[in-house]
């Protein structure tokens, strides 16, 4: 039976570790790459980073910092952050990623995710939506982009059953309203993109303790934390055994 | 026997970064290699494969690999097809149509949409229903890592050696005489696919 995934996002500023809330006041945590292998040790089942780095010359850094967790860690990780072009992608892949994600580029142009999927595949194309609710969709879900500060006007379902139908092989749900907060994933946001879609989704924002988790994962196929682990207060087998105990498929490795 | 002349064949075609690392990773340095006359120096070729089988077998066609590979498994070598690289090694795919390189008769399907969520991307189990050397010391139902649309059908159900559930079963690592494909991906799968490459490379 297919297991339900743990992930841990590292958000990754001038080749360090940062993590903020409400994708704001971002603190320096550390070294991705030891931390990257430090998860993976644990048991982690995939992990994503993001480049949050502003301007395009640092992107050579980011790179790097993916090469050396290729050497080291052999659980499958998802690479984004200012992803415009398919040569961006590649250069990303090539690093050793397994999986390329696309967020406010491919708001800005769509054809983007259906540009890499024909190239490596629709299983290496994620698309992070970093939504909120809003009065301003029909479905009362709306698309942000530009990490969370602008809102697009656009219906966070219809943007989820496009995206499926231009190529992407799963979707990673950001609730901006939950991002941060420790009080649990938006379980209803991310149970209504799931049921629009047909590939895999993650559920992201939120996390603060392990049944939260639980809770989501009803709805997703994977959930994604950061804090939680960052900071210590829980560690990967400790939310994986409770994970088991609710007789949820995990991997105990 | 000593692993050899290790060489990870890059058919532009897919990701070859990971199964790099994770072959220097076991102590041995492979050779990263692109030209068919190169095949034949090999002591064990990998296949690796990421991406489109269409776009896999179509670059391989083109340039000649196809021959090479055959005439290379037919020295006694080892081989190991990894996804799309195992894919391959059947006889054609329902992916775009693909040729497979026919090793193993059989078919690459298309799941079909009553499975669930398409790909079947994340840790699943293998079941064992034929032992391997490649498999020693991997105990029964262990999770690996599959990111794939499209799953193998081999012909014969003497050449299944795991088996993996996604509400189909379907063959999850095919092996013949010399030949070993899985459609995890062992470069990503943790201390069980580390385990399989390293048992690939020193049996």
């Amino acid at each position: 039976m297919l297991c339900k995934r743990l992930i841990v996002c590292l958000d990754v500023r001038d080749g360090k570790t940062t993590k903020g809330v409400k994708f704001q006041d971002n603190q320096d945590l550390g070294d991705p790459v030891s931390m990257a292998k430090k998860y993976y040790e644990m048991g982690v089942d995939e992990l994503v980073f993001y480049d949050i780095t502003a301007s395009v010359e640092r992107r050579t850094l980011f790179i790097d910092v993916l090469e050396k967790i290729t050497r080291q860690v052999f659980v499958p990780f998802c690479a984004g952050g200012g992803v415009a072009s398919v040569e961006f992608a590649r250069r990303i892949l090539l690093a050793g990623a397994e999986k390329v994600s696309v967020n406010t580029q491919a708001v800005q142009n769509p054809q983007l995710i259906g540009d890499i999927a024909r190239r490596f595949g629709s299983q290496c194309v994620v698309l992070g939506m970093d939504v909120a609710r809003s009065n301003a969709t029909s479905s009362g879900i709306e698309v942000y982009t530009h990490g969370g500060r602008k809102a697009t006007g656009i219906d966070a379902l219809e943007w989820a059953g496009r995206a499926e139908e231009l190529g992407a092989g799963e979707i990673v749900i950001n609730s901006i309203d939950a991002d941060g907060t420790k009080d649990g994933y938006d379980c209803e946001v991310t149970q209504k993109i799931n049921q629009r879609v047909t590939i895999p989704t993650v559920a992201s924002g939120g996390a603060g303790n392990a049944q939260h988790i639980v809770d989501v994962l009803g709805h997703a196929n994977a959930a994604l934390v950061a804090s939680i682990v960052h900071y210590g207060t829980h560690s990967i087998p400790q939310i994986k055994r409770y994970i088991l105990e609710k007789d949820i498929p995990v991997r105990m490795s | 026997m000593t692993q050899g002349n290790v060489c990870i064949l890059d058919y532009q075609a897919g990701n070859i970064q990971s199964m790099y690392s994770a072959v220097r990773y076991l102590g041995v340095e492979p050779r990263i290699i692109s030209k068919v006359e190169e095949i034949e120096l090999c002591d064990r070729l990998i296949f690796p494969g990421v991406g489109d089988a269409q776009f896999a077998s179509e670059a391989i066609q083109s340039t000649g690999v196809y021959d090479a590979i055959r005439a290379f498994v037919a020295t006694g070598n080892p081989l190991l097809g990894v996804c799309v690289g195992a894919q391959l090694l059947l006889s054609s795919s329902e992916e775009g149509g693909a040729k497979g390189l026919d090793i193993i008769p059989g078919l690459v399907k298309r799941f079909p949409k009553s499975v669930g969520k398409i790909p079947h991307m994340g840790w699943n189990q293998i079941a064992i229903v034929q032992e391997h050397p490649i498999l020693d010391e991997v105990s029964n139902e262990k999770e690996v890592y599959f990111v794939h649309s499209f799953y193998m059908d081999p012909s014969n159900k003497e050449h299944i050696v795991t088996e993996t559930e996604y509400n189909i079963r379907f063959a999850s690592s095919i092996a013949h005489e010399n030949v070993f494909g899985t459609q995890f991906h062992t470069e990503k799968s943790g201390m069980t696919g580390l385990k399989i490459l390293h048992n690939f490379l020193m049996n």
